[in-house]
């Protein structure tokens, strides 16, 4: 009896917090150590993770945020095929049902991308190429655009997926490892790339975020998403102060952590 | 001197003169193999530990010139290797060496791993398989891969990694700020394969096995059995095997018409660990705790029973409480010396989440041997899930109230030392066992 009441309490309190998860957009930044991986919970319920960091830390960090019946996620996005950028993909495959895979058309011809392709073919997953100017459009008010997705490049860095989505009056940007080249080729298109939230490319490098590109972005925050101790040095003291420079408040995951906003 | 007493200062002596040989004159080792350099050899993956961030790989080395024992590699998350392969593997073989960290205080890694025969570590090695040896081992830990991969697919963090460190003993999923939860709240036994876990284990055997309307003679040695493979596939650790071989004694005792004490078994069982591997009595944290653990229950816990009387009889509330503090009695100190922290809150936290561990290792169990039945599979894992998540919230909440734990990093090997010869001082004066 004492058992049964137990069970019935235990089963309203869940059925309760099912019912009071508030419907904000939320986008977390997650502590993954040296690599990237952001979730996007869209208020429609839709979860859209770009970038699955360096290795299966992810998982727990993931956890964290999702709601804890959350079982789908419906874009995947990988933004270039660097191990910082996907590894914990692979058992993301195996825990959740992923619906859709966007990528660049970025075939690279190494290791990590046989074992992914492997484990695509296993799971019987057929993902989608975008290019520049690929619109997503969720509801009357969010959407998120493709602003490049070259393929060509010899640097796996400059084949950076990058992303804008568009909430209300907010405005985000996503550059994966975009190094400086890549941020040219951008500015010269001339899309409207301003955003109040920029993450910073390529976790801070000096090669990535210059003054022009900060210009045209004019970020309120600017986050970083790097791991204490990495071997790289990120974030570089220069780029660093460009992005005092444009007077942005400056955010790593490095020494806040896992980094949740909600709009 | 009567035969017990007889056996116990046996015991002692053979367990003291192997303290003095390892801390004096064991010297085991590839005395003229020349480490630091460049190897290219052929290798049998014995075990495989998997990490958050990539794989500890046990390999034996074939046609490695003056080294005997094994070498430890540590390679990435992928590719994935299995026991049983043969790999070709390059590079630097290293000696294990002492670690000595900040405060001066220094942990002796090459026991740590010359305790499990590994005499050699690797770096990022270059491997190439050349083939498999399939042998009875390797179609047993088919049976774990396949257990382990379903207990990996049906959940999400953080119940996945815990159903599995609590099943399988694969605790280095378990991500770093989870297992200083528990270590804060004094739950740390419970993502080990602990004494409680092999008694549940050994209680749904004992179940299944009369179930199936098997005399309880047969149905030992069925159960002498199904505890090898399972030890056997989670790797043998300590705790497990302690409380596996006490209970086949205890089992055993009215067949073979003999009176089996638990204190006799419990020093005999010691007597059969060190004479099969002297290393684990300094090396292995896991065997210390397990045996001072269980001599705490055996002095104190029908003590705190009778002293405990204002904590109420009601749900077992004083049974628990009394098993708790008595598991800690000698534990604490090596506690505090190897981890830094001493658990104010473990007796609530026990009391609160080790009932819910029966479910979890029945589900865990059943959602290992499910798996290919997909509908079934997902049943059985939405429950498992929940439990554990609120295990984790539980134990998370505990540990943010304040004073619930406090760190204690300055405690030396002296002060564990000394700690322990006071609980022993105390018990002596005490004479907890009069209580009974």
């Amino acid at each position: 009896m004492n058992k049964l009441v137990l069970i019935l309490i235990i089963i309203s309190i869940l059925l309760f917090s099912l019912y009071t998860y508030d419907d904000n957009l939320k986008i977390s930044f997650l502590d993954v150590g040296q690599g990237d991986a952001i979730l996007i919970r869209t208020p429609q319920g839709q979860n859209i993770l770009i970038d699955g960091g360096p290795d299966n830390v992810l998982l727990s960090e993931l956890a964290k945020v999702l709601p804890w019946w959350e079982r789908d996620i419906d874009y995947l996005v990988i933004t270039h095929y660097h191990a910082d950028h996907m590894m914990g993909f692979i058992e993301v495959l195996n825990k959740y049902k992923v619906k859709n895979i966007l990528v660049t058309a970025h075939q690279p011809d190494d290791f990590l991308y046989q074992v992914w392709n492997d484990k695509l073919s296993e799971r019987n997953i057929q993902p989608t190429i975008v290019k520049a100017g690929d619109k997503f459009i969720v509801s009357d008010d969010l959407y998120w655009q493709v602003i490049l997705a070259d393929s060509d490049h010899e640097d796996y860095n400059d084949n950076s997926l990058v992303i804008k989505l568009s909430y209300k009056n907010k405005d985000f940007m996503f550059t994966g490892d975009l190094s400086i080249a890549g941020e040219e080729k951008i500015i010269s298109s001339g899309i409207d790339i301003s955003a109040e939230y920029l993450k910073v490319g390529h976790h801070g490098s000096r090669y990535s975020s210059s003054d022009e590109f900060l210009k045209a972005v004019n970020p309120q925050f600017c986050i970083i998403q790097s791991g204490v101790g990495n071997d790289y040095g990120h974030p570089h003291s220069e780029a660093l102060s460009r992005l005092e420079n444009i007077g942005c408040q400056i955010m790593n995951t490095q020494n806040l952590g896992t980094l949740n906003f909600s709009f | 001197m009567s035969k017990s007493k007889l056996f116990l200062l046996a015991s002692l002596i053979f367990l003291l003169s192997n303290f003095i040989y390892l801390l004096y004159f064991e010297n085991k080792g590839n005395h003229s193999f020349g480490y630091g350099s460049f190897y290219t050899f052929r290798a049998l993956v014995k075990n495989t530990d998997k990490k958050l961030d990539g794989y500890n790989i046990i390999i034996e080395p074939q046609n490695l010139v003056n080294f005997s024992g094994n070498i430890l590699l540590s390679a990435h998350l992928y590719p994935e290797y299995y026991y049983g392969d043969v790999l070709e593997v390059s590079c630097k073989v290293y000696k294990p060496e002492p670690i000595v960290e900040d405060g001066g205080t220094s942990f002796a890694y090459d026991k740590y791993l010359a305790k499990d025969d590994i005499f050699g570590t690797c770096f990022q090695p270059r491997i190439k398989v050349l083939g498999q040896n399939k042998d009875l081992s390797f179609y047993i830990l088919q049976a774990k891969k396949y257990v382990w991969q379903n207990l990996n697919d049906y959940l999400v963090e953080p119940s996945s990694s815990l159903s599995k460190a609590m099943f399988l003993a694969t605790r280095r999923e378990i991500p770093s700020d989870l297992r200083d939860i528990f270590a804060k709240v004094g739950l740390s036994h419970m993502i080990a394969i602990s004494g409680l876990h092999m008694a549940i284990i050994v209680w749904l055997m004992q179940s299944f096995l009369i179930t199936l309307g098997l005399s309880r003679k047969t149905s030992l040695w069925f159960l002498i059995f199904f505890l090898s493979a399972y030890l056997y596939i989670i790797g043998f650790p300590s705790s497990a095997v302690r409380a596996s071989l006490m209970a086949i004694i205890l089992l055993l005792g009215p067949f073979l018409g003999r009176s089996t004490e638990s204190i006799y078994s419990l020093v005999l069982v010691a007597d059969i660990f060190i004479l099969f591997n002297p290393y684990l009595l300094l090396y292995d944290i896991g065997f210390q705790l397990s045996f001072l653990a269980v001599l705490g229950l055996l002095y104190y816990a029908k003590f705190f029973n009778r002293v405990l009387v204002f904590i109420p009889t009601k749900f077992k509330i004083r049974e628990v409480m009394s098993v708790t503090l008595s598991a800690q009695i000698f534990t604490w100190p090596l506690i505090v010396y190897n981890f830094g922290i001493f658990s104010i809150i473990a007796p609530l936290a026990n009391f609160l989440i080790l009932p819910l561990l029966p479910s979890v290792l029945i589900l865990s169990i059943v959602l290992g041997m499910v798996g290919i039945w997909e509908g079934l599979a997902n049943i059985v894992a939405w429950p498992l899930f929940i439990i554990l998540k609120i295990i984790v919230y539980i134990s998370d909440w505990l540990a943010k109230i304040p004073y619930s734990f406090i760190y204690l990093n300055n405690f030396s090997l002296n002060y564990m030392l000394v700690a322990l010869f006071f609980m022993i001082i105390i018990t002596i004066i005490l004479k907890p066992k009069e209580y009974e």
